[in-house]
């Protein structure tokens, strides 16, 4: 648990899997500015969420590949 | 612009996260070689991006998109001119000799290659420009958080710093580049939407361009003539100045960025550090320029405006927050403000760890006390990551006190750096070279810089020494370009002439520094396509690409 917790692709991909989720609830709860035609909350919200899960994939594959 | 708990929600995140960073990877500090140097054990990819985001501070992220609304796509010269060839310089020809030298830092290697009176010059230069460097990053940070969100100077000073010391302090260059790394995404994709939304509103690169004048969208097709472009400057003063001089003078020599490629685990990691580097930033523009040009053209298409200064001319220092501000809604907009005091952070966090490296190894060390144990240079090390930080909240505090503090800094950095670069060329590549023409050199350069400013006038800046200028440049950028060819021509001519004047070092003694007497890195088990040189080439035609796309 410590090597991953000390994986920098681990830590990064933790930080914007919670960044993800808040600017999502942003997006779900706050009402969308009437000008924009786009929810920028949910669509940059979307693009943080897979960023996050491609880091945190990466860092368990690292982990399996060195045991 | 007004704050909600989401935004605040992820401001706090991020200090959770770079404090939490410091504090797991303090436990891994045991020398002052992990504290200084990160045991020499980055993987290359930690290593490229930190060292693309320890120069990715306050002057790239607010000032590249400052200079994109003002002066427009001719900014991405920085870029495809300046940085990208120096980069590929750097990787190729330079870093066997600063890596394979096993020096620790930059002003070390100028002590193997030249003596103790040229490293302990470049070194309290260095320190004394980290520190001032860190300091207005400091400044520009708590001013622009005072502006926007109504926070007290003194406040966001001591807050901003309080953390870059507690993470620096912790995990030492660790710490700070693995923080580099989480700012260096934090700043793209914090950056990115803003691009994407202003496209959409102005119609894509079309709309930009419809909504600009045509000088301002082309980089090279107005050069010809100073007076036609926007930065108002000619085609010599920008390939000799920014691109030659001034640019390999800051990638090549400033220890501040060549650290993070020093790092890296083996040669050909090393090598590869800033040529990796160069094809992110290859793409940087269109973070941090795109967002100015588009801000512009909104401005001429209406509904949408830049805030104007006390004196009444546009704040062009203001366009990216603003866009931001403008566009992202609550919950991305504290994204966009993370991203921004991240920028501040990294360039702040680069800083005070090239100081402290600097400081132990080329003042203490080599001045103070030489033969002491590892477990007190560590101490030291520590002591003047403290010291690094609170020296850059009192020239924070100073630089409030005096409204034209950096633009002098700037000039000062251009009188250091250009002349720099001449003594490592010719230390490098000429055998021929010594620490006498070399020191006086570096001493010559600069005075030269400070004497062509004296003389010349542009934008009512220089020009102190006489009456009446000897000659009036058209823009202060295109002065800066030429104090910068004048002090490298000055450096060079007097190096050269004092060095074959005095005796030169035997060429054992100058194994490993200088080329023609140094193994070239073995790469013939390396397949061809992954060496440094055929990297570095593919980023160059890449570059010479994007330069013809918006020519």
């Amino acid at each position: 648990m410590k090597d991953i917790l000390q994986d920098l692709r681990f830590v990064i991909g933790a930080f914007f899997l919670l960044v993800a989720l808040i600017v999502i609830t942003a997006g779900l709860v706050l009402p969308p500015p009437a000008e924009s035609p786009l929810n920028l909350n949910l669509g940059a919200g979307v693009v943080f969420l897979l960023f996050a899960v491609a880091m945190l994939a990466a860092a368990l594959r690292n982990r399996s590949r060195s045991r | 612009m007004h704050l909600s708990y989401f935004d605040y929600s992820i401001l706090g995140l991020y200090f959770v996260f770079v404090i939490g960073m410091g504090l797991m990877l303090k436990r891994r500090i045991r020398s002052s070689n992990d504290f200084l140097m990160s045991g020499r054990s980055m993987p290359l990819w930690i290593t490229s991006l930190a060292f693309i985001s320890a120069n990715l501070g306050a002057q790239e992220v607010i000032g590249m998109a400052a200079s994109g609304a003002k002066y427009g796509i001719m900014t991405a010269h920085f870029y495809w001119v300046g940085a990208i060839p120096a980069m590929i310089f750097l990787g190729v020809f330079m870093m066997p000799f600063y890596y394979g030298s096993r020096a620790r830092s930059v002003p070390e290697y100028l002590s193997l290659r030249f003596d103790e009176k040229t490293r302990s010059f470049n070194a309290l230069s260095f320190a004394a420009m980290t520190i001032f460097s860190s300091g207005i990053s400091l400044y520009a940070l708590a001013l622009l958080l005072e502006t926007l969100l109504g926070w007290s100077f003194g406040f966001s000073v001591m807050a901003s710093a309080g953390i870059v010391m507690a993470y620096t302090l912790f995990g030492g260059l660790t710490s700070a580049i693995y923080n580099e790394v989480l700012q260096f995404f934090l700043i793209v994709l914090g950056i990115a939407p803003v691009v994407v939304a202003g496209l959409v509103r102005i119609g894509g690169w079309p709309g930009v361009q419809a909504n600009l004048d045509r000088a301002m969208v082309h980089s090279w097709r107005y050069l010809g003539n100073a007076t036609a472009n926007p930065m108002n400057i000619d085609i010599i003063g920008l390939t000799m100045g920014l691109g030659f001089v001034l640019s390999f003078g800051y990638w090549c020599t400033d220890f501040l960025v060549v650290q993070r490629a020093m790092v890296a685990r083996d040669m050909t990691a090393a090598q590869k550090t800033p040529i990796i580097a160069a094809i992110p930033k290859l793409l940087m523009p269109f973070i941090v320029i795109l967002p100015g040009l588009i801000a512009a053209a909104l401005v001429h298409k209406g509904g949408f405006a830049l805030p104007l200064k006390a004196d009444g001319r546009v704040a062009f220092d203001l366009a990216l927050p603003t866009m931001l501000a403008h566009f992202y809604p609550n919950g991305l907009l504290g994204v966009g403000l993370t991203a921004l005091m991240a920028s501040f952070m990294s360039g702040m966090a680069g800083n005070v760890t090239a100081f402290n490296s600097v400081f132990t190894c080329d003042i203490y060390q080599a001045h103070i006390r030489k033969n002491a144990s590892d477990g007190h240079y560590l101490w030291v090390g520590r002591m003047a990551t403290i010291g690094g930080v609170l020296l850059s909240i009192a020239t924070a505090f100073i630089a409030a006190s005096f409204n034209n503090i950096m633009d002098f800094l700037q000039l000062v950095f251009g009188f250091v750096n250009a002349p720099l670069f001449a003594t490592f060329l010719l230390g490098m590549f000429w055998r021929r070279a010594t620490g006498h023409g070399a020191f006086w050199g570096l001493i010559s350069g600069t005075s030269a810089a400070a004497l062509f400013h004296g003389v010349t006038v542009a934008e009512g800046k220089g020009g102190w020494l006489l009456a009446a200028p000897v000659h009036t440049f058209t823009s202060a950028m295109a002065h800066a370009f030429w104090i910068a060819i004048v002090s490298w021509s000055t450096c060079m001519l007097v190096t050269t002439a004092i060095s074959l004047l005095t005796r030169a070092k035997p060429e054992s003694a100058l194994r490993g520094l200088v080329y023609g007497l140094t193994e070239k890195p073995a790469s013939a088990k390396t397949a061809w396509f992954r060496r440094p040189l055929t990297l570095g080439i593919v980023v160059l035609l890449v570059t010479l690409l994007l330069n013809i796309i918006f020519f």
